[in-house]
């Protein structure tokens, strides 16, 4: 039987005084090497596997946003609803339909409260995924489905708004993909919001906006 | 009348392709990765429960039903209309789905978790993304089997102090051979009309390598690098492409087998983790498992029972 001998700067011997935190757990890894020895040996792939897990659940259970990476900045929210579009690699197939909705809430406290679906800060990353899905549908022109959104939005906070602004936004790229090879420079991405409607919150009802006019068009 | 021995031949070996593999070892680690993910699924529904699945929820579910692709869309969700019954619906679910992570019962668990996904998945399509339909698609196959004989905790026995033992496996199906052979086949469908959707113009220029959200954070390469060899990346697209359409061709090969298995398990992980749809692209990478053989999957058993047996406190007295 072997017994790993630990410095005496963490188990404290005399001439040594350490802390007596370090002292203690030199002290409890000094008793589990005599009385288990070789105990190291078979807990490494139970804290090897324990890590991996471990950083699994970070990047996931994070949605987007851990230490690494940061996918949920502002400037990342449309690119991520590409998501429910991807084929078999998880890349996009698609370049249209990125759209996100924003909305401006008249609460009867005279303030404007403004968020946008989905909220970059939804996690996990699944969570925000089916949000991104669910607003592209919406956005695919079902007044019904505007309607019902808006009285989910105006459920969700305690006191009635009296009314809610519901845009559309769509983010736009443009490739010079007619070059071969291509030329590899991305433009800026432009946000372009159209006013989709209003919903009343004294008679809970939906009003969609017409789009005859250009002053119905946008606008914040 | 006599049958050539050739016809007998290719019968056999028709048949042994089919019936052949004696082990359920595979599919029961495909078990407990699907398991493992439809649970998470289900748990991320729990957020948004009544948003998504609810009678308030953000999209009416008569309107919702009209996205449906099924003729006859069925929901447990739509039999209960108060917030405390989705709840209880919902919970119901999540434990049939820990029970079939676990083993127990996996035929009856998994029938009743493709039962009660699916409901989830009908009660509102508008949020259905591409992970729920490989999950429930492999559910139902999954369901076809017997895969409760390995990785199951009823069959785990405790055999001494600190010591586990898994009970030996019965007579395993030739039936879960079938199956399995059924997800290899499916897979390599699967990556082969991926492949056909990607034959783009765009698509093997290398546009979805240069996305804009990575020229946000910046290209795995270097812009510079990109700049200067453009052909790299054309390169880089048509090589994806042609993984994706001759992987059911050389996924048949013994001696590139399973360099293809390891390579698709790495693309997937790197693509989860640079485009973010990671519980897709590690959905992907399980259902890759279904090409390991049976051996060394027992042999990750051994391991895994090893670290069952392992002391776990350090004695006491």
């Amino acid at each position: 039987m072997f017994s790993v001998r630990l410095p005496p700067w963490l188990t404290g011997q005399p001439g040594y005084n350490p802390p007596r935190l370090i002292v203690r757990f030199g002290r409890m890894a000094q008793w589990t090497a005599y009385r288990a020895p070789g105990w190291w040996e078979k807990a490494k792939p139970l804290v090897v596997m324990a890590g991996i897990t471990h950083l699994a659940l970070v990047v996931l259970l994070s949605g987007g946003r851990n230490a690494l990476f940061d996918w949920r900045a502002p400037e990342n929210l449309a690119y991520t609803t590409y998501f429910n579009l991807t084929d078999g690699f998880g890349f996009w197939v698609e370049p249209s339909g990125e759209s996100y909705i924003r909305y401006k809430m008249y609460t009867q406290e005279g303030t404007v409260n403004e968020g946008h679906f989905p909220d970059p800060d939804t996690a996990p990353g699944l969570r925000y995924v089916r949000w991104a899905k669910a607003v592209n549908l919406v956005n695919r022109g079902d007044e019904s489905l505007r309607a019902s959104l808006s009285r989910y939005i105006a459920d969700q906070v305690p006191s009635m708004p009296f009314r809610i602004k519901l845009y559309a936004s769509q983010w736009e790229w443009r490739l010079p993909h007619n070059r071969f090879p291509p030329s590899f420079v991305w433009e800026k991405t432009e946000v372009e919001e159209t006013l989709l409607g209003n919903h009343n919150g004294l008679t809970r009802s939906w009003v969609p906006v017409a789009h005859d006019t250009p002053a119905d068009k946008g606008g914040r | 009348m006599r049958a050539s021995p050739r016809w007998i031949a290719w019968g056999e070996s028709w048949s042994r392709f089919w019936f052949g593999h004696p082990s359920l070892a595979t599919l029961s680690l495909v078990r407990v990765a699907t398991g493992v993910m439809l649970f998470y699924a289900l748990f991320t529904y729990t957020f948004d429960l009544n948003g998504h699945l609810g009678g308030g929820g953000w999209g009416d579910a008569e309107i919702l039903k009209k996205y449906d692709t099924l003729a006859w869309p069925y929901s447990i969700y739509s039999w209960v209309h108060s917030v405390y019954w989705v709840w209880a619906v919902h919970v119901l679910a999540m434990l049939i789905a820990a029970s079939f992570i676990m083993g127990v019962k996996p035929v009856l668990t998994g029938g009743l978790s493709v039962v009660f996904y699916g409901s989830a998945l009908h009660q509102n399509p508008g949020v259905v993304v591409e992970m729920d339909q490989v999950v429930l698609m492999l559910l139902i196959y999954l369901t076809l089997a017997p895969t409760g004989s390995h990785f199951a905790v009823p069959s785990l026995r405790q055999s001494g102090p600190g010591g586990y033992r898994w009970d030996p496996p019965g007579n395993d199906s030739q039936w879960g051979s079938f199956v399995l052979r059924l997800m290899q086949i499916h897979l390599c469908l699967f990556y082969f009309f991926s492949a056909l959707n990607r034959l783009t113009d765009e698509w093997l220029l290398g546009a979805p390598l240069l996305h804009p959200r990575l020229a946000e954070r910046g290209y795995p390469l270097g812009e510079g690098f990109l700049q200067a060899h453009p052909a790299a990346v054309v390169i880089l697209a048509f090589s994806l492409v042609v993984f994706q359409l001759f992987y059911g061709v050389f996924i048949w090969g013994d001696r590139v087998r399973y360099p293809l298995v390891g390579l698709a398990v790495v693309l997937h992980l790197v693509v989860g983790l640079v485009w973010g749809d990671l519980s897709f692209n590690l959905m992907m990478a399980a259902w890759n498992w279904v090409f390991l053989p049976a051996d060394w999957v027992e042999d990750g058993k051994d391991w895994a029972k090893s670290m069952l047996g392992l002391p776990w406190f350090p004695p006491q007295g």
